[in-house]
């Protein structure tokens, strides 16, 4: 009887602790970390460097170098479409398009970073002017563009990014 | 050694309740993009509140809307007075997580039904949001939504 209720015990003990490591799914200790506010600054920057040789490479017309700028698996968001890999994005969608500008430039230029180790969420808003090659016409657009960064071996890439854009006008009509 | 029959109800019990309410984040990170698209089709968002925190960020179509508030308060919330009806269809979600943020992918069609002249708006989209666990409740931080004409 008393080897009974030992036994009946130490089995209750043991599920008691399966369970509680059950209901630890979802609530492990968090991958993001603090960072010292002197290497969030840093980080800060360096974020802010991806995204503006991203920003300089469209202005140039050209796409070397661009590829470094992102990860492998890197996502790429436009305009209510999704257009792959930056690779893939590149191949099909923004090199055919960059040939046929004769000019691409930003103006207003504004980002903010949220760092979140190691992650960076960024928010970039511009205006952008295209001059087409064809026939000289101008196109005037207001962007925006929402960004996942990832720290990796010490360097800042970019996993994910959408941008959308509007015309140049007073916002008094509808977008749907 | 017979175990009480009791203490294998019990043992198995406590088994079973513990998996059945383990649900994977994943599940749960789709429920709130879920509830917001059903909000949405509801053309009430006035208790969507709790999907988003209170500094979230929206932005939509090149412009950054504010919070969710703002967003209900100054957009969505009066759009959606014009609309008879607003249905998504052929939606897509993809979820990666990395505790406690998780990162989604959606795409969609909707459908808009104007109530001034019956228009019937079709656009294809993507929505790409942020979500946070914080007390063990998931949350959109900040969305993204963009779209198209169908083609």
């Amino acid at each position: 009887m008393k080897n009974l209720s030992k036994l009946n015990l130490y089995l209750i003990v043991l599920f008691v602790l399966l369970s509680a490591c059950n209901t630890k799914t979802g609530t492990e200790e968090p991958m993001v970390t603090e960072a010292a506010p002197m290497d969030t600054q840093a980080d800060e920057v360096a974020v802010k460097k991806v995204m503006g040789a991203y920003q300089a490479g469209i202005e140039a017309l050209s796409l070397n170098g661009l590829s470094d700028l992102f990860l492998k698996d890197s996502e790429v968001f436009e305009s209510g479409g999704v257009e792959g890999s930056f690779d893939h994005y590149a191949a099909h969608h923004l090199e055919p398009e960059l040939k046929a500008f004769e000019s691409f430039n930003f103006s207003d230029y504004e980002i903010k970073v949220t760092m979140n180790l190691p992650y960076a969420f960024t928010t970039e808003t511009y205006n952008y002017t295209i001059v087409l090659a064809s026939d000289g016409r101008k196109i005037e657009q207001k962007g925006v563009a929402t960004s996942i960064l990832k720290k990796l071996d010490g360097n800042w890439k970019i996993l994910k990014t959408h941008t959308s854009a509007r015309a140049k006008r007073k916002s008094t009509e509808s977008d749907h | 050694m017979k175990l009480s029959k009791l203490t294998i109800a019990a043992l198995l019990s406590i088994f079973t309740i513990q998996s059945v309410t383990a649900q994977p984040d994943t599940d749960l990170v789709k429920r709130v993009l879920k509830t917001y698209k059903e909000t949405l089709e509801s053309l009430d968002v006035t208790k969507s509140y709790a999907l988003f925190t209170e500094d979230s960020q929206v932005l939509e179509q090149g412009k950054i809307e504010g919070t969710y508030r703002d967003y209900i308060a100054n957009h969505i919330g009066p759009e959606l007075g014009h609309f008879t009806s607003f249905t998504f269809s052929e939606y897509e979600v993809t979820v990666e997580l990395d505790l406690p943020y998780a990162f989604t992918t959606e795409s969609y069609i909707y459908n808009i039904v104007l109530k001034e002249d019956e228009r019937k708006v079709e656009r294809k989209a993507s929505a790409t949001s942020i979500l946070k666990k914080i007390d063990n409740e998931w949350k959109i931080i900040k969305t993204h939504s963009s779209s198209r004409a169908v083609k």
